[in-house]
């Protein structure tokens, strides 16, 4: 509870702290009067426009009525498109949180039984080859797989054609469809690291006592793994995908970017180059929200698995 | 030999305490764990003097205190002497790893600062030889040495800064019976030959016999015996030390 | 050297040492030559397919792929060296202090790190960059200050380890000084846990200033780098000229593959 108690302050903290900085920096670059009127308005305009936004109050207090809108759910207006951010975000958004999630479950699904099949066959050919291209596939970034996919199945096989992203809202069969090489180029270094984990804790497990009683009891080895290995390998390999859930979520702005999925990593570089401080301010603190959600999921599960490691 | 009221006290402990809390639950409910209580004693210049216990007995806790290792205790601790030097019990944690056999041995002139880089080398090899080992070891890592060398080492260590007092905890406990033996020859021999003290610190009175003028018994943190090693072995007081003789396989009474 | 092989006698070290060495290797000798001038153009050459001529093909102002990857190499490497090399020191510094110190000041720099490390750097890191501008400094430091964290947690665990052990309190008993202490007696034991950290860091920052380059807030629209190239090359590949983007692409893989291999086999050795 304590330890509960210490993470879930920490996380608040961060996220006050992390907040408060990104909206003091970007306040301080951009003139949002200069970027909604242009570089030729009238002084008096800009002023007027400068109270209208509530610029003119003091940086705390304009960070403080931000933070208190931001939760009610007011997440202010865009300088360029002139609608609510919210409006603007929440399409984006579902967008990602989906790529992520079906990058999450594809590592699930994928590395589970290939993790259990290679301890299966431990120091036989398949698992030594499962192992050397695990270690292999750990290492490359994400958006290389994307570059091989996109020129293999997009240039190659055309299998699908790049650029041609459909919204979840028109056609969802097409959504999933598309969202499917963007997916798998987030998955797969991940897949790659659950794998030589689970291999690493299952056979770490069948060393233990308890799985040495089971197969004295006559048990095989398949049904000793199937049955006492599998079961406390599989928390772990969740809690390692959900702490990896924020790493993910950073993948999917470079992904987005090669696949030209229309996300929120997309929304934020052209927000970014756009000087668009309310859309910034708004993902910014959505990103952290989420990567401080997932940590803290994280953690928890980490602490139901071994609660030894918090005394 | 305790009754010698001439000598020269090196060391003086007066009602040294120490204690710990303990916490039964999160909730609450602290209780005060006495580890050393009202300890008092005196080391004359000179002297061999053993402090034996089983383990938990608060020997170690002790050594700790005396030495400054002890961020808090009540009492006092006088010594008469400069700092003291240490010999440990596991000869694998006192040396350093990632250093030569040498630059053990010359970190403490360095940082004394008062010899030069030849002056140096020639106490460091001196040293070497007066703890049985040669100039061949300069260049070697602990890594490389044995467990009794390791602990000549370790002597050597603590002996080149010319120190009068020495703390040895448990100095021997780690090796084996005739490395021990060798051990404590050396240490009998250093002690002669710079005339050195010792507060020697061990489980087992056949190895305090060997070297110890002197016995303190410890329990539970509290003195519950205390005088010359003859006495102590031929007529035991209390019943623990009663214990610790009889336990003692080999009692080597003159 | 020898004896570095001899300790680390793993496939993982051994297969990282060879790429590693192989990449650092061409890039040292980019920095003197290259088979064309990498910015040089050739109207006669537009967008050729690898060849022996050009064995990574030419871009559409016909300048030479090859040439170019070996220049851009150096800078993403000089990057990764600079964002180690103070990331390490500054984490050292901080490890070690805290690690041997321990207390509140202990306490209150973890939790700054707890919460650096829980964000991707990446992420941070383009926040800021977008607020900094880009530029290849502007990367180096700040990919410099989110890799402290990782390097002052593996230090400090290592430095309250090390604390403990009686040869410290030997040295103290000697009257050896804190700094002293710190830096002759203990910073030497935590070379073991401190390579692979810092083969890893080289890992992390490659993929860092590919990323963000290729995002375009890494290094700026004039400076070179394989990340700036990758975003270069991006255009290229629905125009069916795919192998820009493939051999810029390999090549930060192949960096980061011997960089993580080097780590783990490094590591692998720690674990005994």
């Amino acid at each position: 509870m304590n330890f509960i108690l210490k993470k879930l302050t920490t996380m608040i903290i961060t996220l006050l702290v992390l907040s408060f900085l990104s909206f003091a920096a970007f306040e301080m670059v951009g003139d949002p009067v200069a970027t909604i009127l242009g570089t030729n308005a009238t002084p008096e305009a800009a002023a007027e426009l400068r109270a209208e936004l509530g610029l003119d109050r003091p940086l705390p207090v304009r960070y403080g009525s931000w933070l208190v809108d931001f939760f009610r759910g007011d997440w202010g207006e865009s300088y360029i498109y002139h609608i609510p951010v919210r409006d603007m975000i929440h399409e984006k958004f579902v967008i990602t949180v989906t790529l992520t999630l079906m990058g999450f479950f594809l590592a699930v699904l994928m590395a589970i039984p290939i993790g259990l099949y290679s301890a299966r066959r431990e120091g036989q050919w398949i698992d030594r080859a499962i192992t050397v291209l695990s270690q292999i596939l750990m290492a490359i970034p994400p958006f290389f797989v994307a570059i091989l996919l996109t020129i293999f199945f997009g240039l190659l096989l055309k299998i699908f054609t790049p650029g041609t992203f459909v919204s979840y809202q028109d056609n969802l069969g097409k959504f999933v469809g598309y969202m499917i090489f963007p997916a798998i180029s987030i998955a797969l270094p991940r897949i790659a690291m659950t794998v030589k984990m689970l291999r690493t804790t299952v056979l770490g497990e069948m060393q233990k006592d308890y799985i040495r009683t089971a197969y004295s009891r006559g048990h095989s080895r398949q049904t000793a793994l199937k049955q006492h290995a599998f079961k406390n390998g599989l928390l772990p390999v969740i809690t390692f995908l959900a702490a990896n859930m924020a790493e993910m979520l950073a993948g999917c702005i470079v992904i987005e970017q090669i696949f030209s999925v229309p996300g929120i990593g997309r929304l934020l570089m052209t927000s970014i180059s756009s000087r668009d401080i309310p859309t910034v301010e708004a993902i910014v603190m959505i990103l952290a929200l989420w990567v401080m959600i997932v940590h803290f999921i994280g953690e928890l599960l980490n602490d139901a698995v071994d609660p030894r490691l918090h005394g | 030999m305790a009754e010698t009221v001439q000598k020269n006290k090196i060391l003086e402990v007066r009602n040294v305490s120490t204690s710990y809390t303990i916490r039964h639950s999160a909730l609450g409910g602290k209780k005060l764990q006495h580890v050393l209580h009202d300890v008092s004693f005196d080391l004359y210049e000179g002297e061999a003097l053993g402090l034996v216990g089983e383990s938990g007995s608060g020997k170690t806790t002790l050594a700790r205190a005396i030495l400054g290792f002890l961020p808090s205790y009540e009492g006092t601790i006088t010594h008469y002497s400069k700092r003291p030097q240490v010999i440990f019990q596991d000869p694998y944690t006192a040396l350093n790893p990632a250093r030569t056999v040498g630059w053990i041995l010359e970190e403490p002139l360095r940082v004394y600062g008062k010899y030069d880089g030849a002056e140096r080398k020639r106490r460091i090899i001196d040293m070497l030889e007066q703890v049985g080992l040669s100039e061949e070891y300069l260049n070697r890592r602990p890594s490389e040495l044995s467990g009794g060398q390791r602990q000549r080492v370790s002597i050597a260590a603590a002996l080149i800064v010319r120190p009068r007092f020495i703390v040895a905890d448990e100095p021997v406990s780690a090796l084996d019976v005739t490395i021990q033996a060798q051990i404590l020859q050396l240490l009998a021999d250093m002690r002669e030959k710079f005339g050195l003290s010792y507060l020697f610190i061990s489980h087992d009175l056949n190895v305090v016999y060997q070297l110890c003028d002197r016995v303190i018994v410890m329990r539970k943190g509290v003195i519950v015996e205390e005088g010359g090693i003859d006495t102590i072995f031929a007529a035991p007081q209390h019943p623990y030390t009663r214990e610790l003789v009889e336990a003692s396989d080999n009692p080597k009474i003159l | 050297m020898k004896k570095l092989f001899e300790k680390h006698n793993n496939w993982f070290f051994r297969a990282g040492f060879v790429i590693t060495a192989f990449m650092l290797l061409m890039i040292l000798i980019g920095q003197f030559w290259t088979p064309y001038e990498p910015s040089a153009m050739d109207a006669s050459a537009k967008g050729l397919a690898p060849s022996l001529s050009h064995l990574f093909g030419t871009d559409k102002f016909g300048r030479d792929i090859f040439s170019r990857v070996m220049e851009g190499a150096g800078s993403t490497l000089l990057i990764a060296f600079f964002v180690v090399l103070i990331g390490a020191s500054a984490g050292v510094l901080i490890g070690a202090v805290t690690g041997y110190c321990g207390g509140i000041v202990d306490e209150i720099l973890m939790r700054i790190c707890d919460g650096i490390t829980a964000f991707p750097s990446v992420m941070l890191a383009l926040i800021i960059i977008a607020v900094l501008g880009p530029g290849k400094w502007n990367v180096i430091w700040v990919l410099a200050i989110l890799f402290i964290p990782s390097f002052a947690r593996v230090v400090r665990t290592e430095f309250s380890r090390i604390k403990k052990q009686n040869y410290i309190s030997l040295a103290k008993l000697q009257g050896v000084g804190p700094l002293r202490i710190i830096i002759r007696h203990m910073l030497p034991n935590a070379f073991p846990v401190l390579l692979p950290a810092i083969s890893i860091g080289f890992n992390n920052a490659v993929l860092a200033e590919a990323s963000m380059s290729f995002l375009g807030v890494g290094v700026s629209v004039n400076e070179v780098s394989l990340g700036r190239m990758l975003n270069d090359s991006q255009n290229y590949i629905l125009r069916g000229l795919p192998w820009y983007a493939l051999f810029v692409g390999l090549t930060i893989a192949l960096l980061i593959l011997g960089f993580s291999l080097l780590g783990e086999g490094l590591q692998k050795n720690n674990e005994g």
